[in-house]
């Protein structure tokens, strides 16, 4: 990684990936430039590599720029798209003069074609429109060289008032629990993390050891996160429970969002 | 400040689920920030207002696809609110609008760094920023800021398109370099 951009360049004058993704995020690309780019973004995990690490070194420039007030009506836009997606989806056979929110478009039989297109196809198109853009073409598509690197967001656990207390982030075998808003442990007793699946008793993930805000809780499998489980912390005596399930209060809980 | 970065994971989950609290607290929270960058990009109301719509239509659907690899959730936004304007300034090329006034700009007066999240590495970034000579950030900051093509910059600069050229490229590898592997 301490290649230079010049060091990078390739023989037979093609300008080097890291190059183009530098570019292509700083945003001096041609308009067809950037859509070959685009398009290599999906196919090329290497590239993508790159384009990310440059995102995450220039992009929070923008947090250089002061604030500007957003007029109310964007957000009122916006609920009203995604309640038009919302009735869409529920209602697709409601005949398309009925709908609510394009009566100037209704009224005109001209736009009838493209009406009928957003129609019929605005859940689905949103939802293609959605994955084939590059920023998320990287998650859609697997990988794999980087599986182990990656770390996901896998749960919030919350308190009985439904407040979240942590964030839980999966990075290959391990489980890292960052702190939100969590109270804090008697010196005599520890946290335990715990997955719960169905009706099956509890199975202990490990007591949970804060360094900085952060606990890692690793070898944890697969099937003790899997979709349908519910992670909880229950308040356990020293070094954890002495019968292998819960024994005291259980202080958060949360399910697997995604795996 | 790590627990607003954490604060706006844990709304993005929520979102992911489908929940229009969390998805109004994330607007308010960074819709201006966005709306800055978009307006400065674009350089025209009722465009920025547009992207702004289709950015946080596209966060409510794909909140769950959010991926750390992208730096903070905020960044995550920024890089889509910037993608998105940067591809519709290609398409309609800017020579005929005028660059935003100040107002919109960066300012280093008032510590604009405060608040935004160290995850991000934005002390850094801040750190790294000064160390570009003048030349090397104004081309970097027409490009990253108002969209500018490397002959954009060249023309508004009035210099040779292989000296705008090259001071990005020096300026992007000092950025790099200055600011490690992160």
């Amino acid at each position: 990684m301490n290649t230079t951009l010049n060091d990078m360049q390739r023989e037979g004058g093609e300008p080097p990936l890291n190059l183009i993704a530098a570019q292509y995020v700083l945003g001096t690309l041609s308009a067809s430039a950037r859509l070959r780019f685009q398009s290599r973004l999906q196919q090329e995990p290497e590239l993508r590599a790159l384009t990310h690490a440059w995102e995450r070194r220039l992009n929070p420039l923008t947090h250089l720029l002061n604030p500007q007030p957003v007029p109310i009506e964007v957000w009122q836009k916006i609920e009203a798209r995604l309640d038009g997606v919302n009735l869409m989806e529920k209602t697709s056979t409601t005949p398309i003069k009925h709908q609510p929110h394009h009566p100037q478009i209704v009224s005109n039989d001209n736009y009838w074609k493209p009406f009928a297109w957003i129609s019929t196809g605005i859940a689905a198109s949103l939802t293609l429109f959605l994955f084939v853009r590059p920023e998320f073409s990287t998650i859609v598509q697997p990988m794999v060289a980087q599986q182990s690197q990656i770390m996901r967001d896998v749960a919030v656990l919350s308190t009985d008032k439904n407040s979240p207390a942590w964030i839980v982030r999966q990075q290959g075998q391990s489980l890292i629990l960052s702190v939100l808003n969590a109270q804090s442990v008697p010196s005599d007793r520890d946290l335990e993390l715990w997955s719960i699946h169905d009706k099956s008793a509890p199975r202990s993930l490990g007591i949970i050891h804060l360094t900085n805000g952060q606990a890692t809780i690793s070898k944890v499998t697969a099937d003790l996160i899997s979709k349908d489980v519910t992670l909880a912390i229950s308040l356990e005596p020293k070094n954890g429970s002495p019968t292998g399930q819960p024994t005291g209060a259980v202080l958060y809980t949360g399910k697997i969002i995604r795996t | 400040m790590f627990a607003s970065a954490l604060d706006e994971r844990a709304l993005l989950l929520k979102i992911g689920q489908g929940d229009r609290d969390a998805f109004r607290q994330l607007y308010d929270q960074t819709s201006p920030q966005l709306f800055a960058v978009a307006l400065r990009l674009l350089r025209k109301r009722d465009a920025a207002e547009e992207v702004l719509q289709e950015v946080f239509l596209t966060l409510w659907h794909a909140a769950d696809q959010y991926d750390i690899e992208r730096g903070s959730v905020r960044t995550w936004m920024s890089t889509i609110t910037r993608n998105r304007c940067i591809d519709r300034i290609r398409r309609t090329p800017l020579e005929t609008l005028p660059l935003l006034d100040d107002d919109a700009l960066a300012s280093e007066k008032d510590d604009p760094l405060s608040h935004v999240l160290d995850q991000d590495h934005h002390q850094l970034l801040s750190v790294c920023l000064e160390g570009l000579d003048s030349q090397q950030r104004q081309c970097v900051s027409l490009a990253f800021f108002d969209g500018m093509t490397h002959q954009e910059v060249a023309a508004h600069l009035t210099v040779p398109l292989g000296s705008a050229k090259t001071w990005i490229r020096r300026g992007l590898d000092f950025l790099k370099k200055c600011m490690g592997a992160i």
